[in-house]
């Protein structure tokens, strides 16, 4: 496999680092907790983070960390949605049919949650005095997270983010068909 | 990469807490009294101002060119998921040689997706197949010459223009047809069959004399050695399992509308005649499958619907025959009048089947 340096993969993809960053500030904003600095893209690692209190309640510490999986996968496919049968069906697409695919994958490749979230969820399912069945959900979560953090070496989150945005449309039409 | 640190701002209130005199002041405007219960010591204004962080306005400008995007993309969603379930269905239905709602979806989707050349392609694959040879005509001038990328598709393709051939017109039948101005004799079309052995429009022209003349036994020969050489010649199929339907040979032609409907699965010819050989040789409850299946596709022909009356009254089921027959009879047009008489004389039983 050739050898593409991840800074360089992600200046190209800055749009989905943008929107991780936003999903875990909206998330924050959603739960009521104070954000004190966002950092949504820079070109060295962390290539961009969010520091925030300590949320209320333990859930809502999961659901920040991963929530920008979530607001990611979303837009990415919504975004790619439109653009995918031109593309990869019809082969009539225009320039900015091209743009939103981009624009998908960029956004939906960036849905992963990273290490440092993997912490936080770790944590959570650590403690104690967390209920068990949020330890029961906090465990698989982490792995998850850690597996797709390793997966990442093998260009597992562009295969996530084309799979989003060409899967998702395809799965559609099928349903609809 | 991204990260997101959720307890980095302890270390951040401690510092703050450290330069300020009283604990239960605001660490930020260090004036008001913090609020208690939370892990950061703010009052309640600081606390609303960090909830609700300032996003910058490149970061909102960035987020209005996403949603302006998002909004694009919505815009133009309904359309491309209609085309593309039109596409999808369409697809399946060539997949399992179901040519005739192929080619109705295709050509649902060519409203959103007209001059595409795969769509293309694929309303001229399924015409061709539907036996729809006007439309194989338009759809064909429209991708000569053009170079379809998919390799399956442009095989399928060419496979469809060596079939859609076996119905043109060639060159030696309208020099006959011009020689004898319109009245090709038997003996010339049986010359020109010797020498021409590829012409499946003489061929089949020579077979169809033999059959108007009640040569069956050689109309069969002939649409024989047509059909060993064109296996998806769907003209000389018919016109074969029509020879054997007047050689008394129900079985013989059933084996002819089974190899017409393993081409299409549509063909509303050779399901009708199926449904009315079986219920010659006595299989009822077989001929109901493919009369339905007819029926379905078709509901407003004479032949479907006379085949539906048949099988209705072998089933000792006049109650549903009765109404066929009134509308057939009432709404028949003038070119079907022999088979709405040939059904109500096989009901009326002055007709054999």
């Amino acid at each position: 496999m050739f050898f593409v340096p991840s800074i360089v993969i992600s200046l190209l993809t800055f749009p989905g680092i943008i929107v991780h960053e936003i999903a875990h500030q909206l998330f924050c904003r959603w739960y009521k907790v104070p954000v004190f600095k966002v950092v949504y893209f820079q070109a060295k690692n962390p290539l961009g983070y969010v520091i925030h209190e300590r949320a209320q309640s333990r859930l809502q510490t999961v659901m920040i960390s991963i929530g920008p999986f979530f607001l990611n996968t979303f837009l990415g496919a919504l975004i790619a949605l439109p653009a995918a049968m031109p593309v990869f069906e019809f082969n009539n697409a225009s320039p900015l049919d091209y743009f939103l695919i981009y624009l998908g994958v960029s956004i939906a490749m960036h849905a992963f949650p990273s290490r440092g979230d993997a912490g936080h969820v770790l944590a959570i399912a650590q403690s104690k005095e967390t209920p068990l069945w949020l330890r029961v959900l906090s465990y698989p979560i982490v792995g998850l997270i850690y597996l797709c953090s390793f997966g990442k070496m093998f260009w597992l989150d562009l295969f996530y983010g084309i799979g989003v945005a060409v899967g998702i449309p395809k799965l559609l039409i099928t349903l609809m068909s | 990469m991204s990260d997101v640190q959720p307890y980095a701002a302890d270390a951040q209130h401690d510092q703050l807490t450290s330069d300020v005199s009283s604990p239960s002041l605001c660490v930020s405007c260090k004036a008001k009294p913090a609020l208690e219960g939370y892990p950061t010591a703010l009052c309640a204004d600081c606390r609303e101002h960090f909830i609700r962080f300032p996003i910058p306005l490149y970061i909102r400008l960035f987020g209005a060119a996403v949603l302006l995007i998002v909004l694009i993309a919505c815009f133009f969603l309904p359309r491309q998921l209609r085309m593309g379930a039109h596409l999808a269905r369409g697809k399946r239905a060539e997949a399992e040689h179901r040519y005739l709602t192929a080619y109705k979806e295709y050509k649902l989707a060519e409203k959103d997706l007209p001059h595409n050349l795969e769509l293309q392609a694929h309303l001229f694959i399924a015409s061709v197949y539907a036996g729809y040879y006007d439309e194989s005509g338009k759809y064909g001038k429209l991708i000569s010459n053009r170079q379809v990328e998919d390799n399956e598709l442009a095989d399928k393709t060419n496979t469809a223009i060596q079939v859609f051939g076996y119905s043109v017109v060639t060159d030696q039948y309208k020099n006959l047809k011009d020689q004898y101005q319109g009245q090709i004799p038997d003996t010339a079309l049986a010359r020109a069959h010797a020498q021409y052995p590829e012409d499946y429009a003489v061929a089949y022209q020579y077979a169809g004399n033999l059959y108007a003349e009640n040569k069956y036994a050689q109309s069969a020969q002939v649409l024989n050695e047509v059909i060993q050489k064109a296996p998806l010649d769907q003209d000389a199929i018919v016109l074969a399992s029509a020879v054997a339907v007047e050689r008394k040979m129900p079985d013989s032609a059933v084996y002819y509308c089974d190899e017409l409907l393993n081409i299409n699965r549509e063909n509303i010819y050779a399901l009708s005649s199926k449904a009315r050989n079986l219920l010659r040789l006595g299989h009822i409850n077989e001929a109901a499958e493919p009369a339905e299946s007819c029926f379905k596709l078709d509901d407003s022909s004479a032949y479907s619907m006379g085949t539906m009356a048949l099988l209705y009254h072998f089933q000792n089921n006049d109650a549903k025959a009765k109404p066929l027959i009134q509308k057939l009879e009432q709404d028949h047009n003038p070119e079907d009048t022999s088979r709405v008489n040939y059904v109500v004389g096989v009901i009326n039983g002055t007709q054999s089947l």
